[in-house]
């Protein structure tokens, strides 16, 4: 076939041009070490990639949220661990008191010691936590949950609300739990319920009045009970968010190996292909150069 | 005798002389672009009867000729418009989804913040700074919005300046081809049927550059005239006359552009058929790209927006109040045909209800003096309606009020104005609706928060299918796609283009070694033709001494 002068001129600039866009494409992604430069490099891959960022996102802040819940439990925990010390004090106190070999001013002794646990547990019970929330009125978090009225009348101003915190896609967890439930519904001897507050109060009272009751003592074992199986609750609660934590970091990692196969640039192939580039770019050039430079009319 | 040699020789000189200039006209025109070489072509002249028999009289040039192919230039015509179509297709394309892609300005991390935020908010609901980070994300999200859709809205501009532009040099192009047609039609008629090739080269040139904007076809007229066709068969050329190109405002949105031609002082619009060439593919990227995106963002900032809302509605805020509207949200679109008669007004709201169903579909709504209907406006597939007034559709709610004469249309644009619409409601921090309602204030519950963040991995669009990221990704995909196989066909048919060239200079164009070659056969030819005349006239000087002797 005949070619023109200006033919064998274009396709010569025309390779050289396409083999500067693939060097400068190879470049690019060595430069940011990602395969895929704009979504048309792989469109599903890019489809892919909005939906793996926004897993990662969430996971995260799962992440997040279980170190607020976990901050937050072992507040509680803390809180009712010293609250056990203080009851178990009371208990020692009511066994002492029950004895026979007491004299009254012993008992009103008792009863001294007996109402500074109740202030403490009181102050316990009203704790804030690091966030200036209060841990055990339910919902009214910025309400102080109870109140001694004097005469061994004690109110709740909190409610039973119980809040759940999102610590991993579909699993809910509890950050603690309700004045109501831990220090108010507590089992009656006698049936019904009674807080712990009232039964410090009878307690430190029948010690005063040097009339101990036997039923006191059952009433704080009662409270005992109570409130260990809420150290357990939040113990097991704070097992949970552990073994999701491993379950959301794992998947992290997960997501950033499927992330970075999709995304990132294998260096080795593209450094070995930059360098073929090159040698075909530079092979055009010469080829361009060489060529240009036949001509009849330099015989002429 | 020797004035037949004379005779003879100075044919040869003429010739000669002739072919030179012919190659050296062919050399200086060597990078001319749409040049198609020339070629003397000689013939013997007739020859004398002597009583010998006929005698030779020398070389005569039968004519110049211009060194074409009609079907590669036709050819180079085709791929031409197909080459730009494709090529301007790409790069605008892989603008836009560049623009959705990159991390900084794409709508990703915006959502992702701002339910993150939603996530801190349930954490610690009573917190006045979690509230607080919560609103000016919303309000970050809303920008991000709004400045995807400013972006695709100053692509909007530039296409419709480019349109302009674009429709000018159709339009002076096709002037002067009309007058090429002039020139070649007088040439032709002063030189009996000589054909001017230059002009001829010209006016394929005129034409390559008018397809480089628009396909075309042409018929050339006895008269040596090209008439040239756009479109479904519009004339833009008859003979030396040209009709104009214009740009029209759409007859319901005085924004986008339509194009028309006019004949004979009527303006016939003939947008749809304008196919091929970069006019072509300013037209399909803003039908094919530029609307679905700006539609798809704002589909996905309504139905985000109402179902937030739908949520925030039924908390309670701080304050023990039942929760407000979060984001604003701008309502549909509608526009009535310019061309309305009736005194019909039609409003649309979104059906938050069915707000899974929205599509990113703009509509028309028609009366035919009996009946409303709807129909998609890309393809004018029928959409059914229920309801009897209002009507649902789609995710959309229709009101009609007044009375509209049959012929009536309005334009609704459910989701364009969605993603520049979008506004944060509020900006009280105890206004966030993070508790349940109840029958008092409630600052530590988070159960309203805790569904309001659901709604992030809530397969609430397209039909229940996907999320909102989900939808995002859908569209940097579908982008992607669309790209891809704008890109993959620019390549495909630039190799077409490379080798339609080929074709046509393989004929057509000069090689410089030939005419140097052409140079040298006629410069020996000339200089042996000169010599005859030097035997011619030293025969003659023997003769003139034989006799003055």
């Amino acid at each position: 076939m005949r070619i023109s002068t200006m033919q064998m001129f274009r396709q010569g600039i025309d390779s050289i041009l396409s083999q500067q866009t693939e060097v400068v494409r190879t470049q690019n992604q060595l430069s940011t070490g990602k395969r895929i430069i704009s979504p048309s490099d792989d469109p599903t891959g890019a489809a892919q990639l909005v939906g793996l960022s926004e897993t990662a996102r969430i996971t995260e802040q799962f992440l997040r949220n279980s170190d607020q819940a976990r901050a937050r439990l072992e507040q509680e925990d803390s809180s009712l661990g010293s609250i056990m010390e203080s009851l178990q004090r009371a208990r020692e106190l009511a066994v002492r008191g029950l004895n026979d070999t007491n004299s009254a001013e012993q008992r009103i002794g008792l009863a001294k010691e007996v109402h500074q646990l109740l202030d403490e547990v009181m102050g316990l019970a009203n704790y804030k936590d690091s966030n200036g929330n209060y841990l055990f009125s339910g919902f009214q978090v910025n309400t102080v949950p109870f109140t001694d009225n004097g005469g061994g009348t004690f109110s709740y101003a909190g409610d039973s609300g119980q809040r759940q915190i999102q610590i991993g896609a579909g699993r809910q967890i509890s950050d603690g739990d309700s004045g109501q439930a831990v220090f108010r519904d507590i089992p009656g001897v006698s049936g019904g319920t009674e807080d712990i507050f009232t039964t410090l109060y009878t307690l430190a009272s029948e010690l005063e009045a040097d009339a101990p009751n036997g039923t006191s003592l059952d009433q704080i074992d009662n409270a005992i009970d109570h409130i260990l199986g809420f150290r357990a609750t939040s113990g097991a609660r704070l097992n949970a968010i552990d073994s999701q934590r491993g379950i959301n970091e794992s998947l992290l990692i997960q997501i950033e190996q499927t992330r970075s196969g999709i995304q990132d640039l294998d260096y080795a192939e593209a450094a070995s292909r930059l360098s073929r580039e090159s040698i075909a770019l530079q092979a055009a050039q010469q080829a361009f150069v060489k060529i240009q430079n036949l001509s009849l009319f330099n015989f002429l | 005798m020797s004035s037949g040699l004379l005779g003879v020789a100075v044919s040869g000189l003429q010739a000669f002389q002739r072919g030179i200039s012919v190659a050296g006209h062919n050399i200086t025109n060597a990078n001319t672009e749409g040049f198609s070489r020339q070629r003397v072509e000689l013939n013997t002249r007739a020859a004398s009867y002597t009583g010998a028999g006929y005698i030779g009289n020398g070389v005569q040039i039968g004519g110049i000729d211009r060194m074409y192919d009609q079907f590669a230039i036709d050819n180079l015509r085709t791929a031409t418009s197909s080459s730009s179509r494709y090529d301007s297709l790409a790069t605008y394309s892989s603008r836009v989804s560049n623009l959705l892609s990159d991390e900084k300005t794409g709508l990703n991390i915006g959502l992702e913040e701002f339910f993150n935020a939603v996530q801190t908010v349930a954490d610690d609901p009573s917190s006045g700074p979690a509230r607080q980070l919560l609103i000016s994300e919303a309000g970050s999200l809303v920008s991000r919005f709004e400045n995807l859709d400013t972006q695709l809205e100053s692509m909007r501009d530039e296409i419709n300046a480019g349109l302009k532009t674009m429709v000018s040099e159709v339009n002076s192009l096709s002037n002067a081809i009309a007058e090429t047609n002039r020139k070649i039609v007088d040439a032709s008629g002063r030189s009996q049927g000589e054909v001017p090739n230059d002009l001829l080269d010209a006016r394929d040139q005129l034409v390559n550059q008018l397809s480089g904007l628009v396909a075309v076809r042409t018929l050339e007229q006895d008269d040596g005239a090209l008439n040239v066709f756009v479109g479904s068969g519009q004339s833009l050329v008859t003979g030396v006359l040209s009709s104009e190109l214009r740009t029209i405002p759409n007859a319901f949105d005085a924004q986008r552009l339509e194009i028309g031609i006019s004949t004979g002082g009527a303006v016939a619009i003939v947008t749809d058929s304008m196919t091929g060439g970069k006019l072509g593919a300013t037209l399909d990227f803003e039908e094919q790209v530029l609307n679905p995106t700006q539609n798809a963002l704002g589909r996905i900032a309504v139905t985000m927006a109402t179902e937030f809302n739908a949520q925030h509605n039924s908390g309670m805020d701080l304050n023990g109040v039942a929760g407000g509207d979060f984001f604003g949200i701008s309502a549909p679109t509608v526009a009535p045909n310019a061309n309305n008669s009736g005194g019909a007004t039609i409003t649309a709201a979104f059906d938050s209800a069915n707000i899974d169903e929205l599509t990113t579909d703009d509509y028309i709504l028609g009366f035919d003096g009996a009946v409303w209907s709807l129909s998609r406006a890309r393809d004018g597939q029928a959409v059914s309606m229920t309801g009897t007034g209002p009507y649902f559709a789609n995710g959309i709610e229709i009101a009609i009020a007044g009375g509209a004469t049959a012929g009536d249309r309005f334009m609704i644009k459910p989701t364009e104005g969605g993603g520049n619409g979008l506004s944060v409601a509020i900006d009280n921090p105890r206004d966030i609706a993070a508790a349940a309602q109840a029958a008092g204030p409630a600052p530590g519950d988070n159960s309203n928060a805790l569904l309001l963040a659901g709604l992030q991995t809530a397969l609430t669009m397209e039909g229940g299918t996907t999320n909102f990221q989900g939808a995002y990704g859908q569209l940097i995909g579908d982008l992607g796609t669309k790209t891809r196989s704008a890109q993959i066909t620019a390549q495909a048919q630039g190799a077409i283009l490379a080798r339609a060239h080929e074709v046509r200079d393989a004929v057509s164009g000069v090689n410089l070694d030939e005419e140097a070659a052409d140079l040298i056969r006629f410069q020996q030819a000339y200089s042996a033709i000169a010599q005859v005349i030097s035997v011619a006239d030293s025969t003659f000087q023997t003769l003139l001494g034989a006799i003055g002797r």
